[in-house]
């Protein structure tokens, strides 16, 4: 099946919406990294009162679905309150760019991440998250972000996760792949990435029990 | 807009002389080999013509030049058949020298599937920053179980034309057992005139990166080289690769050679002419260019394969292609295992460099027409990423 962009996504990536860097932010995030292939930058202006986002810009060294995403979500993100922003997905930013091709779902996640991270930022700044409320469920939210390429399915709902402890700020996921599973460092890669960015976490490990288990 | 193509790596078009060769074969004078038969025997007269161009090319004699379905098919003929033939022969486990920047969906691909399944062990040579594997090396790595050692000539993502002569030497004066098996599927016309006879063993290739048809795929093997058949068929042709003719594909191979052989001198230079203008004209037009692979020296004149930084190979890629400019990247992002090229990993250890590369190769069709298309559009197309580009230095924003 041949792969290709719809007219959205393109007219996104080569005319990105809210693109560059606001001055002093209220709140900031730069996930992923050009090791891994793509890094988003986002930066919010937020207002203590409302709570809701004024001004949002991002920054993207990354590919035409991760440039189209991210100029999506701060479009979607503009004047929401930040628990209406949290609770957008990468499902609604794909929606709304008239889908993509499955195989590109996980560079449109970052985005939504850097969005989430920013505004945990804020919060941490403001005291409302600490690293004590670490637990499974705030890691597992996190997971539903790691997409499994072939499927287009994140690994939580592929039930490819099958097992996370959290002890002293210490991450165990278990997860099923086979072990000659193409993507597996990348699945692995990908989680690390994710749940690094929750506070309280000293350290993640991430095994494989392989399929069948 | 007339496009312009610079990804003949991956597919070239079949040059008019090469398809009017094949339809003759296809349809004047579509007959199958046979003895005897004044049709039969004009085809098996077809392919021992085909036989001898090949031949004197790889320096060998005609006999020993079989065809086969396809590279992959041919890779696969060729170094399982070795590994056969030294089970055969010494009952124990072989030994087989590579390189860590081989290529992916080939050779590398054969070579861990034969590691994992435990029927060889494999060592992956290290390169140097400009991808030469180094003739010491190879001889160093050689041990008493080691049955080939299996290589492309000129690497596919940065050009680098490895001396296969001297490692050919350093191999054989170790140990003169020790099979040279050279991947070519990727060389035709871009190394100096070399015989593969004065210093390999066994060659595979494919005509169609020099404008011949897909699957025009050869097999050289020197005579007293046991090479086991591993896809069984008839021996009635070719008994190595086992395979039917497909004549009109076996002409059109021989004639995408013969047209590269009439000139080859001119085809190289003027290659490496518009080589020199995009290397030139990209550093002297963009900062912070860098070229990924040799240069000048040991590098085929086809490559060019440059990263810009701060910016992702793919969106690179996507804008050159809405200019109607059509070349590859070695980004993650366009890979369907979302791995990072492995050639300038193992040359820099640099995911970023690997991630924001491109890669142009050229054609003696190419032109300085399209290398001016490309030159024209470069700066503002890099200019346009750096600027949303979250690694890329203030001076980039403005």
């Amino acid at each position: 099946m041949a792969i290709k962009y719809n007219e959205k996504v393109v007219d996104h990536f080569l005319h990105p919406r809210n693109l560059g860097r606001i001055e002093n932010p209220d709140a900031e995030a730069v996930v992923g990294s050009p090791a891994c292939g793509d890094q988003v930058a986002i930066y919010l202006k937020i207002d203590p009162e409302t709570e809701k986002i004024e001004d949002i810009k991002f920054e993207s060294f990354g590919c035409a679905s991760n440039i189209a995403t991210a100029s999506i979500i701060t479009e979607l993100a503009k004047g929401k309150t930040i628990d209406e922003a949290m609770n957008i997905t990468w499902k609604k930013a794909v929606d709304e760019l008239g889908g993509l091709p499955p195989i590109k779902y996980h560079c449109s996640v970052l985005a939504v991440d850097g969005l989430r991270a920013a505004i945990r930022h804020y919060l941490m700044k403001e005291g409302r998250i600490k690293p004590e409320d670490l637990n499974s469920d705030l890691v597992r939210g996190e997971l539903y972000h790691v997409i499994y390429p072939p499927l287009g399915v994140d690994i939580v709902s592929a039930k490819r996760v099958k097992y996370i402890g959290v002890e002293d700020g210490v991450v165990t996921i278990d997860i099923a792949f086979d072990e000659e599973d193409p993507y597996l460092d990348e699945i692995k890669h990908e989680i690390e990435e994710k749940v690094s960015v929750l506070p309280g976490v000293k350290e993640i490990k991430v095994n494989n029990v392989g399929l069948g288990a | 807009m007339k496009r312009v193509y610079f990804d003949h790596c991956r597919s070239t078009f079949v040059d008019p002389e090469v398809i009017k060769e094949m339809n003759i074969w296809m349809t004047e004078k579509y007959w199958s080999p046979a003895p005897f038969t004044s049709t039969g025997t004009e085809a098996q007269e077809a392919i021992e013509e085909a036989q001898v161009v090949w031949a004197k090319f790889f320096g060998g004699k005609p006999e020993e030049v079989q065809f086969g379905a396809s590279e992959v098919v041919l890779a696969n003929v060729a170094i399982r058949g070795i590994v056969e033939a030294y089970y055969k022969k010494h009952d124990t486990k072989p030994h087989i020298i590579t390189t860590e920047i081989e290529a992916g969906s080939t050779v590398l691909a054969i070579l861990r599937k034969l590691e994992k399944s435990g029927m060889a062990e494999v060592t992956y040579l290290k390169v140097s920053e400009d991808g030469l594997v180094s003739p010491d090396d190879v001889k160093n790595a050689i041990k008493d179980n080691t049955a080939m050692v299996v290589m492309a000539d000129v690497n596919f993502m940065v050009g680098t034309v490895q001396d296969v002569p001297a490692i050919g030497r350093a191999i054989k004066e170790r140990k003169d057992d020790v099979r040279f098996v050279i991947d070519a599927t990727r060389s035709l016309g871009h190394t100096p005139r070399w015989k593969y006879a004065d210093f390999a063993d066994v060659v595979f290739t494919d005509a169609h990166r020099i404008h011949g048809p897909r699957n025009s795929s050869v097999l050289w093997v020197r005579s007293g080289v046991s090479v086991v058949p591993v896809v069984w068929g008839t021996v009635k042709h070719f008994d190595i690769t086992q395979d039917k003719p497909d004549i009109p594909t076996i002409r059109g191979g021989m004639k995408a050679l013969q047209i590269l052989l009439e000139d080859y001198e001119e085809k190289y230079e003027k290659r490496k002419k518009l080589q020199k203008m995009l290397f030139d004209g990209l550093l002297e037009r963009i900062p912070e260019v860098q070229i990924n692979g040799p240069w000048p020296e040991h590098r085929s004149p086809s490559n060019v394969c440059v990263t810009f930084k701060y910016i992702e190979g793919e969106a690179v890629q996507m804008y050159f292609d809405m200019n109607g400019i059509v070349l590859d990247t070695g980004s993650a992002c366009a890979n369907p295992f979302l791995q990072a090229n492995h050639v300038i990993l193992a040359l820099y250890n640099d995911y970023a460099r690997a991630h924001g590369s491109i890669r142009l190769i050229l054609s003696w069709y190419n032109t300085e027409e399209d290398v001016k298309r490309f030159l024209d559009v470069a700066p503002e197309i890099v200019a346009t990423l750096r600027k949303r580009s979250p690694i890329a230095p203030e001076i980039y924003k403005r």
